[in-house]
């Protein structure tokens, strides 16, 4: 058993939009098809919902940066995690995007700084490269991607802790001043992720002591990610606790293990953001990724995988096998319901981990 | 790590000058205004930054000698009327004294990576007078707390970030280090107005 103790729970938010007429599956899907009504009522029933993810007693709730498609219809999280700050109470937000690569980090910092000081202390943040097909939205280079993004989370910490006036010389971001106002309320800064199942990025968070996010994988490859971010953590002097290992994945909740199996097998093996072969394999061949060092396909051309299905008993003991797997002492949830016209299903799955699962995985 | 073109290697002339019984070795080259600096002891060799400098400047490196006084006889014997002067690491003790004792003679600083500044000369670096730059290397922890004191103590002190170097920058990243000396060089406090272009397809 890799840790012990509660296991804090995040609702991912996904701001689920119901196209009034079906869209067509490629990235990027046309923005002529969006429907401004349908979107309206993807964001009030995002605060619907997460009202009801408050009141449940979840301890987060994350939104993540995409673009170019009604997926996740959050290009800019800082706004989505401003509009939800401002509307609940109590809750953490967890921005688990930025794309850092493609973004200006100092004006990151200053954001991020102006919603952990205006939401008064309730954000956590993930700094990320992004998925292969975002390297597209701003015209970033995918072969550049990882080394911006890595001087891009170091500039933002610098952004946010210098005491006075610096400039900064770097390979792809240059600035003669930075003096961010405010400065983050949480002090040196909010509770900050690099996430991500890369070598560098598994180094990036040990060298400054930042947490790591891993997501959607089995949980015995996601350990590899986590054991080699732990190791290194101990290589720089310290251990980090399990609240600094977040696990992202999908969850099917049912009442039994019949029902949940009988709706995964309905799901269809699509690609989250299917590009055009000939786009999809260039970028491909551009964009290195790996796991702890080993290689890994930069673009997932079938459905994410789900790693929690079943019934609320069977859902407590896969939590159980991944954090002692994985080590993760977060859980960041996308409750989904393959094969679903309307969002009662999820509401359904919703009361069901709030009163099944989530009492029993606070101590486990 | 992206690749940085190298200019023409410059030769640098190897010389000495004496003062009060002591050899002062220096390297030269390059033509321009003068640009003094001040090495730790022991690390008097020409770099891919020096070179780059010497396209721009008159670079003439020196060893960290035995003080200010002899710095500023390198200096007369070299005709160097007034200079900008650059000191790293530990040799920065002795440059910041010449700035002191010499103001007039001095444009600007640049201190490079600067570590152990004792207290009586850290009291009077509020009297230090040109325009001073200080680089330190993101990975150089050492140097951060001196660093920090220079800039805010120095009047007209500022302060960049060479990201991914250590103790080091001219070493680690020659081109980043000679592009932000020469423009605060060339510029003193008004380098931090940009001038890159980014017009794509005029």
């Amino acid at each position: 058993m890799l840790t012990s103790g509660p296991v804090k729970v995040s609702f991912f938010e996904t701001v689920r939009y119901l196209p009034p007429r079906a869209l067509p599956l490629e990235w990027p899907v046309p923005s002529g098809a969006y429907d401004p009504e349908a979107g309206a009522r993807a964001y009030r029933g995002m605060l619907e919902r997460l009202e009801v993810v408050e009141a449940l007693g979840f301890d987060w709730v994350s939104v993540s940066e995409h673009h170019y498609s009604p997926r996740i219809l959050s290009p800019s999280p800082i706004v989505s995690a401003a509009f939800i700050a401002a509307h609940l109470k109590r809750i953490t937000v967890a921005l688990l995007g930025p794309i850092v690569p493609h973004s200006n980090p100092v004006r990151v910092a200053e954001e991020l700084a102006m919603l952990d000081t205006m939401a008064q202390g309730r954000l956590v943040v993930g700094l990320l490269r992004g998925t292969a097909n975002e390297a597209m939205t701003y015209d970033l280079n995918p072969q550049e991607a990882r080394e911006r993004t890595d001087e891009g989370m170091e500039l933002i910490l610098r952004a946010w802790t210098e005491p006075r006036p610096f400039g900064w010389q770097g390979r792809h971001f240059q600035y003669r001043t930075v003096s961010i106002w405010p400065r983050p309320l949480q002090q040196p800064h909010p509770p900050t992720y690099a996430l991500g199942t890369s070598r560098e990025s598994c180094e990036f968070a040990a060298r400054h002591r930042l947490g790591c996010g891993v997501s959607y994988g089995p949980f015995e490859v996601m350990a590899k990610a986590t054991r080699h971010y732990r190791e290194q953590c101990a290589r720089h002097g310290w251990t980090p606790g399990p609240e600094q290992i977040i696990y992202r994945a999908n969850m099917l909740l049912a009442e039994t293990d019949e029902q949940a199996q009988a709706t995964l097998a309905r799901q269809a093996n699509q690609a989250p953001f299917t590009m055009r072969p000939g786009v999809r394999d260039a970028v491909a061949s551009l964009d290195a990724r790996n796991i702890a060092g080993e290689a890994r396909a930069a673009v997932v051309t079938g459905a994410l995988p789900t790693t929690f299905v079943g019934s609320p008993d069977t859902v407590v003991e896969q939590v159980r096998r991944c954090r002692d797997v994985v080590g993760a002492g977060v859980l960041d949830l996308s409750l989904h319901t393959p094969g679903a016209s309307d969002l009662e299903p999820l509401m359904r799955s919703l009361e069901l981990f709030g009163t099944k699962v989530l009492p029993r995985i606070r101590d486990l | 790590m992206t690749s940085e073109t190298r200019p023409a290697v410059t030769r640098f002339q190897e010389g000495h000058v004496e003062t009060a019984g002591v050899v002062v070795r220096y390297l030269e080259a390059g033509q321009g205004l003068p640009l003094l600096h001040v090495t730790s002891a022991g690390t008097l060799a020409a770099t891919a930054a020096h070179e780059r400098l010497a396209a721009a400047f008159r670079v003439v490196v020196v060893e960290t000698p035995a003080g200010a006084g002899a710095l500023a006889a390198l200096a007369d014997q070299l005709g160097l009327e007034a200079f900008d002067l650059m000191a790293s690491g530990d040799a920065v003790s002795v440059a910041l004294e010449l700035a002191l004792t010499t103001p007039a003679r001095v444009r600007a600083i640049v201190l490079e990576g600067p570590l152990a500044i004792g207290r009586r000369l850290q009291a009077r670096l509020g009297e230090i007078a040109p325009p001073t730059l200080v680089l330190l290397g993101t990975e150089h922890d050492a140097a951060t707390a001196t660093a920090r004191a220079c800039q805010a103590a120095i009047r007209n002190g500022h302060l960049v970030l060479l990201y991914d170097a250590g103790v080091s920058p001219a070493a680690a990243r020659p081109a980043a280090f000679v592009e932000v000396v020469t423009d605060f060089l060339e510029r003193h406090e008004a380098f931090v107005i940009s001038r890159a272009r980014t017009v794509i397809l005029p």
